[in-house]
């Protein structure tokens, strides 16, 4: 449901993260480049982070719903105008952003099949109730804490007692209710499922951040990736008609019940046949799958980026006077030096701009892309325990990369994008210490102890013919879960088979790089997230089996989907102009 | 391209299909006829959804109300049958408790456990399940939940059956009335009644 508080609270999260790009502008001396659609996308992104950031902070201090509703008018009409005037200046400052190559028949009707898919998004956001139980329960409620009580009331510590309060997952973060929160500020009042649409917003900034990489490496690039990530079937559903993929495929392009007319019921329930399901719209619906998706890949992708950056950590040395002695004292230039002299100093100038442009450029993406990869902790705690991931990753890549970039500047931006980081998720993190843990505690079950155990340990996992429980080791079974999950055509295409190929066939880039590039990072990142994943699911309290039939892991590893996409259009030769 | 675009046609199917359906059965329809005409979500039965309406209408905005489990212990209960969970959603701000909280707000895992400490260690359900030593045990914590239940301002109860299915029929409301000088009682109400308006605040 569309309402007014939806297309205000939409515009000031673009309205925001235009002046958020303003001021990094002025911070790092560099604006964001690249395509129009790209800084928008990243513009939408930054606003939900700061957003988010401040009214969980503010959470902290008082419950929400004291905000007035004319001060969110007042500084969404502040928002708008404000990061209209700096959209508009970025237009007429910075230089008209040319890409290689022209996109033929095949690119443009791709990016038409892309445009709907992005449409459809938006309606379906749009025209659904907040319904699955997560959104619901998980992270909804978290919303309607933070407008009564604010962070840490009662409702969010009070369940140790002889009575107490109920709230899933304490220990999630409040960062989709702060954005349910945002749409309420302008009406005055809590309706999740007028914040639902806004959802749709983290679809298009993905699709057009990536539309805006790849097109530096060309349409095709560029046109494949937008139609990977916005046809991709997770976004929409997870949940088949039907168990049997080709009978819920055909549910899923004929519809539930022509697909029971033709095959029969569904799979027995209760001793009777069950109906045909709707497929659910697990990552629209208001989880935190889809914003940490986003916001992870997004920010890892530019930090990665910007480390990549091989700038020297002395950019004033380009600038060596064009007539030096033996000794490299410099002569002065003057009307009367060589003209030789005087265009190779032009030259070392030129160098130097552009150095110190690059590392201007890459001080921007670190900052901007550690604020993100701080929003992606404060949408899902999977957020923050992918941060590590993130620069062990890039630890990795700095290693392995035969022209490593220097060691200091990549050390100084990687501590600039982690501190940004740190700062965006702050607020949860300084309340995380006083929530309750309930059940799961995955921190403390990943010890080398909990390991060994779940190592050695069998679990049921059905029955088999003779009505016997049939039991296997757990490693067997996460390891099913996973190929289950990559190879599940109808939820992900040929994503991750797709991904999967593109780091064979570019192991060289992954192994050893003859140059330092964002893909071999993002690769060692997809790597490391499954690796974590599947450990995580080794000392889970829940019977893995159970937990398979609600979608995970690929509910896990959807957190690098876009990364994936990434890798796969990054992984074809440039285009050349 | 071509291989990514064949791949797309499942996904534009659902997409076609999710917008005839929608056209046919929500469009025009305000956002709570949308939830009745979605199937599968126990919190959008239309029973469910009018009782907590009326609840809503009766109970102030800073009421409290303990939610316990009635019936016969259900050793594995399905994740549908937690009302106390979706009430505790569905009526806030009014402040919903529970006993054993830490186990009503863990996973599926805890489920059964919830149902075992009330069920059993505390008899919610009156039965005699848990036997003399559970009365013993409901002995020594009487005057904890006494507290506990005077600290938050406790004033109303309700009782439903472990069951997927939600009859406001098969639920009961008490009201906790202090006689003077002695302890406090839950004295059941007429639900309906209550709901209805004709019984007092």
């Amino acid at each position: 449901m569309i309402t007014t508080a939806t297309l205000l609270a939409a515009l000031m999260c673009w309205g925001l993260g235009w002046i958020g790009l303003g001021l990094l502008a002025r911070v790092s001396g560099a604006g964001p480049g690249g395509p129009r659609v790209e800084q928008h996308a990243l513009a939408v992104l930054l606003g939900i982070t700061l957003w988010v950031f401040a009214l969980t902070a503010l959470g902290h201090v008082t419950a929400l719903a004291v905000l007035p509703v004319w001060l969110a008018w007042g500084l969404g009409a502040v928002c708008v105008a404000v990061g209209a005037r700096g959209a508009l200046r970025a237009r007429r400052v910075q230089p008209v952003f040319t890409a290689p190559g022209r996109c033929g028949l095949l690119e443009r009707g791709a990016v038409g099949v892309a445009l709907a898919f992005l449409g459809f998004a938006v309606v379906y956001a749009a025209t659904m109730p907040v319904h699955i139980f997560d959104p619901v329960f998980h992270f909804a409620f978290k919303g309607k804490l933070l407008w009564h009580e604010g962070l840490l009331g009662p409702g969010w510590t009070d369940v140790e007692g002889p009575i107490g309060r109920v709230i899933t997952h304490p220990d999630y973060p409040p960062g989709v209710g702060a954005l349910e929160c945002l749409v309420a500020w302008p009406s005055g009042g809590l309706a999740i499922h007028a914040a639902r649409p806004l959802f749709a917003l983290f679809v298009l900034a993905t699709g057009g951040f990536l539309w805006g990489r790849l097109r530096r490496r060309g349409p095709g690039p560029a046109a494949l990736g937008l139609l990977l990530w916005s046809s991709l079937p997770f976004l929409f559903y997870s949940r088949l008609p039907h168990p049997d993929w080709l009978k819920g495929t055909y549910g899923l392009l004929f519809g539930t019940e022509a697909g029971q007319a033709r095959f029969g019921s569904g799979p027995m329930e209760d001793g009777a046949p069950g109906r045909w399901t709707q497929a659910d719209g697990w990552t629209l619906d208001g989880a935190g799958d889809l914003p940490l998706a986003a916001l992870f890949s997004v920010g890892a992708w530019l930090v990665f980026a910007a480390l990549a950056v091989r700038a020297r950590a002395d950019a004033g040395a380009a600038l060596v006077p064009a007539e030096a002695d033996d000794s490299g004292r410099a002569e002065p230039l003057t009307a009367h030096s060589s003209p030789s002299a005087i265009s190779a100093a032009h030259g070392s100038l030129a160098d130097a701009e552009l150095e110190f442009e690059r590392q201007r450029a890459a001080r921007h993406d670190a900052l901007l892309g550690g604020l993100l990869l701080g929003g992606g902790a404060l949408m899902k705690n999977e957020g923050l325990a992918l941060l590590p991931v993130a620069l062990v990753a890039a630890a990795l890549a700095w290693l392995v990369t035969r022209g490593r970039p220097p060691l200091v500047p990549t050390l100084r931006r990687a501590g600039l994008a982690l501190g940004a980081a740190l700062v965006v998720a702050s607020p949860w993190l300084v309340a995380r210490s006083a929530v309750p843990t309930i059940g799961e505690d995955y921190p403390s079950r990943l010890s080398p102890a909990g390991l060994a155990a779940a190592w050695s340990t069998e679990q049921e996992t059905g029955f088999g013919p003779d009505g016997r429980p049939e039991r296997a080791p757990i490693p067997a079974i996460v390891a099913g879960g996973f190929t289950d999950a990559v190879t599940h055509i109808p939820r992900f295409g040929l994503l991750w088979l797709a991904a999967f190929a593109a780091l064979l066939v570019r192991a060289r880039r992954l192994i050893r790089p003859r140059a330092p590039t964002p893909w071999t990072a993002a690769a060692w990142t997809l790597l490391g997230a499954f690796a974590l994943y599947a450990l995580v699911l080794f000392v889970t309290p829940w019977n893995l089996t159970a937990l398979f039939r609600t979608a995970i892991p690929d509910r896990l590893i959807f957190h690098v989907a876009p990364l994936a996409i990434l890798l796969i259009a990054e992984s074809f030769p440039p285009t050349e102009d | 391209m071509v291989v990514a675009l064949l791949f797309s046609i499942p996904p534009a199917g659902f997409a076609v299909q999710y917008v005839r359906t929608y056209a046919a059965e929500r469009a025009g329809r305000s956002i709570e006829g949308q939830m009745h005409a979605m199937r599968g979500v126990p919190w959008f039965k239309p029973e469910y959804r009018g009782f907590v309406r009326r609840l809503s209408q009766r109970l102030p905005e800073d009421a409290a109300l303990l939610v316990e489990p009635s019936g016969q212990p259900d050793p594995n209960p399905g994740g549908r049958t937690r009302w106390f969970l979706y009430l505790s959603n569905d009526l806030f701000p009014r402040r919903v408790f529970v006993h054993d909280a830490k186990h009503a707000s863990g996973t599926l895992v805890d489920y059964p456990e919830w149902i075992r400490t009330n069920l059993i260690e505390l008899d919610t359900a009156g039965t005699g399940a848990g036997g003399f030593a559970a009365d013993i045990l409901r002995e020594e914590r009487a005057p904890a939940l006494e507290a506990a239940l005077d600290a938050r301002g406790v004033r109303w109860k309700l009782t439903y059956p472990i069951s997927t299915r939600f009859r406001v029929s098969e639920l009961a409301l008490y009201e906790r009335v202090r006689v003077e000088g002695g302890p406090a009682e839950w004295v059941e109400r007429d639900l309906e009644a209550f709901l209805a308006g004709e019984a007092d605040l």
